[in-house]
């Protein structure tokens, strides 16, 4: 993307703005512990994944990709791990919660991370074939030659 | 600051102001004030524009 476009910095503003997102509320809940309160159905769910211990996880995941979104290092990485929290919190505020407030942030969240991943996926494109061999990662030096997608160590 | 800094600019102005309204629920619900969670994330998100433009600031564009 070139630095001449609007996109760019536009891009970037809302990679900031995910990240701080992000981080705030994983490390809001490292230190404070604090779960919203959240009526009905949803509620359950969400007091339910704390029981398994799945909501802390997604907590301390928030904290990683936050970091990793906001300061710029495996942005895209960062954002394919936080897209399947991105997916139930979008999910849940839309459909199930379904308050005014929710029917916002709920497609909020989805925007962000889609639209980012969107932004970012062209790295992904050339990867992205009907026909892939398998390549190990430890072998992903060897994917760096013109005919991406068939593995190099087959003969 | 050439005119599409400042389009870039105006656009991220307009995405605060839709996360400050979504947020508050200015004009559509029960009015709620902005809460740190938003005022870091537009504390974050303007901080890293306004260093970016800073950095850029004598770069020539490619």
């Amino acid at each position: 993307m070139s630095n001449r476009s609007p996109w760019y910095y536009i891009i970037h503003w809302l990679r900031f703005y995910f990240g701080a997102h992000l981080l705030f509320s994983g490390i809001r809940y490292a230190a404070t512990g604090y779960v919203p309160e959240i009526p009905g159905i949803g509620g359950e769910w969400v007091q339910a994944n704390a029981n398994i211990y799945l909501y802390q996880t997604v907590k301390y995941l928030e904290i990683l990709t936050g970091a990793m979104v906001f300061f710029n290092r495996f942005t895209l990485l960062g954002l394919i791990l936080e897209f399947p929290t991105t997916i139930n919190i979008f999910w849940l505020n839309t459909f199930v919660v379904a308050t005014p407030r929710q029917l916002f942030t709920g497609p909020q969240e989805l925007f962000m991370n889609g639209l980012l991943l969107l932004a970012y996926s062209g790295w992904m494109y050339a990867v992205v074939k009907p026909k892939l061999d398998p390549l190990w990662i430890w072998n992903g030096a060897l994917a760096y030659q013109p005919d991406i997608g068939k593995s190099p160590l087959r003969k | 600051m050439d005119k599409n800094k400042w389009i870039a600019i105006v656009v991220c102005l307009v995405l605060t102001a839709a996360a400050y309204i979504g947020s508050t629920g200015l004009f559509y619900t029960d009015f709620r004030p902005i809460r740190n969670y938003d005022l870091i994330a537009f504390a974050g998100s303007w901080g890293g524009l306004i260093y970016m433009l800073i950095r850029d600031r004598k770069k020539k564009d490619d």
